[in-house]
């Protein structure tokens, strides 16, 4: 079962004082999908397997910071080899950030790796 | 250890009431189970390569090679993602026409005939016991727990264990079984054959086409299964007999029971020949009860399609034969 990966460029994602910050992360074309999320350098681990409306913080207490989040996606439906990865911030800017991608033919788990800098 | 299975014929017993066949008698039941590329089935050819594109631009390349000779097979759903589209979803989904809706087809040339069949099928709408959803989901959460991301102490991702690669593969083999169990389902295919005499698609006429239905319900925990098959067939001047045009409705049932080592199954198929004005059924009652691993007890009784002569009965045994050989030297040496 071989496992293709891609890591991103670093992003920024823009959140004020006084809001709370919270994540999702879709799993689209019917596919199982899990997920690690955690602050790049600290070995606490936020949330790990499907994220829905987790709490990262307050924007004065995480900005600086940077958020990492590992996503690993099974091809579990035999229809499509795509794959798509939605992460839902809310309030933080930008809002939806979208990962399409293909889970190449002989391989099975497509894995994604992004870091947020949190500004 | 159990290197050598003893091969020794037995003898097989073997009563049959009816041997009598002509054409229309060898419609059966698995001939009404909608194929898997309908596409394909019309032709009596099989197309040495398919497209199968997942994407809009390999579609359109693949419909432009079509006319050249060659066979497509796609589903237009997927062609596009859907990013909001969820496993959850999918799972709680009972109109799946457009998801499931597949299309088929092929060319062939030869040196005087152009030939173009096209398919398609779905499954319209599937109804899972709430029980079984939640079956789903479970493995599903099973199978998230093994996919998790792990990090080292430099923040690196780790490669996922070949445990957890071996377990994820067991599990989606489940999930897979989980699909196919306490559902009720419908299913729809079509099929239309098209040739034309002067090797040119641009005379192409319609000489064969069938359109299927199969109704299916598995219940669980009954080990009971429920099938139920329309056809209806038609051909442009290829009945021998009658040198017209001939079309035909099947309709068949089929009712099975299985447990550990016993399976029972209740099979019934009805004709109408609209060609001719005439209508035939035939039914069977089929046991099968596993004695041994190798051995098989096999008894059927039914009613064929004709009007006479038409009782079906058989008792027999079957005997699986091993492949290996047998070796003197590794018995010695045991």
């Amino acid at each position: 079962m071989p496992v293709s990966k891609r890591t991103e460029e670093p992003k920024t994602l823009t959140v004020q004082p006084d809001d709370t910050i919270s994540l999702s992360i879709i799993i689209g074309n019917a596919q199982i999908g899990s997920s690690t999320v955690k602050f790049k350098f600290n070995s606490a681990i936020l949330a790990k397997g499907e994220i829905k409306d987790l709490v990262i913080g307050k924007g004065r207490d995480i900005a600086g910071k940077t958020l990492r989040i590992a996503t690993r996606v099974l091809d579990a439906n035999t229809a499509t080899n795509k794959v798509s990865i939605t992460h839902h911030f809310d309030n933080a800017s930008p809002a939806d950030t979208e990962y399409d991608d293909e889970i190449p033919e002989g391989q099975d788990v497509f894995t994604l790796l992004v870091d947020y800098k949190l500004v | 250890m159990k290197k050598i299975i003893v091969i020794f014929f037995l003898g097989v017993f073997s009563v049959s009431g009816y041997s009598q066949q002509n054409p229309v008698d060898n419609i059966t039941l698995n001939d009404l189970y909608i194929p898997d590329v309908p596409g394909f089935v019309l032709s009596d050819k099989a197309p040495s390569s398919v497209d199968k594109p997942v994407t809009p631009r390999a579609f359109g390349i693949s419909m432009l090679n079509l006319w050249q000779g060659g066979a497509v097979d796609v589903t237009p759903y997927w062609l596009s993602s859907k990013p909001s589209y969820t496993f959850d979803q999918w799972v709680d989904k009972k109109f799946t026409i457009a998801e499931t809706f597949n299309l088929s087809g092929a060319t062939f040339k030869t040196d005087t005939t152009s030939v173009l069949s096209a398919g398609f099928r779905t499954q319209v709408f599937r109804i899972y016991t709430k029980s079984q959803k939640n079956a789903m989901l479970q493995k599903k959460k099973e199978i998230v727990q093994l996919l998790a991301p792990d990090f080292d102490e430099n923040d690196s991702l780790l490669p996922l264990a070949d445990k957890s690669l071996l377990a994820i593969k067991r599990k989606l083999g489940e999930l897979e079984d989980l699909k196919t169990k306490d559902l009720f389902s419908v299913e729809l295919a079509g099929a239309i054959l098209g040739s034309s005499s002067n090797n040119s698609f641009k005379g192409l006429a319609s000489s064969r086409s069938g359109i299927w239905m199969n109704v299916r319900w598995s219940p669980a925990k009954s080990m009971m299964d429920f099938t139920g098959v329309a056809r209806y067939s038609w051909a442009n001047n290829t009945e021998a007999k009658v040198g017209k045009d001939s079309s035909f409705f099947d309709l068949g049932v089929a009712l099975n029971y299985q447990k550990e080592k016993f399976n029972l199954s209740l099979e019934f198929v009805s004709r109408k020949d609209f060609s001719i004005h005439k209508n035939y059924d035939r039914f069977a009652f089929v046991a099968n009860y596993v004695l041994t691993e190798n051995v098989i007890i096999v008894a059927s009784v039914g009613k064929n399609f004709n009007s006479f002569d038409n009782i079906v009965s058989a008792f027999g045994v079957k005997f699986g034969v091993s492949r290996s050989k047998v070796s003197l030297s590794a018995v010695a040496a045991q």
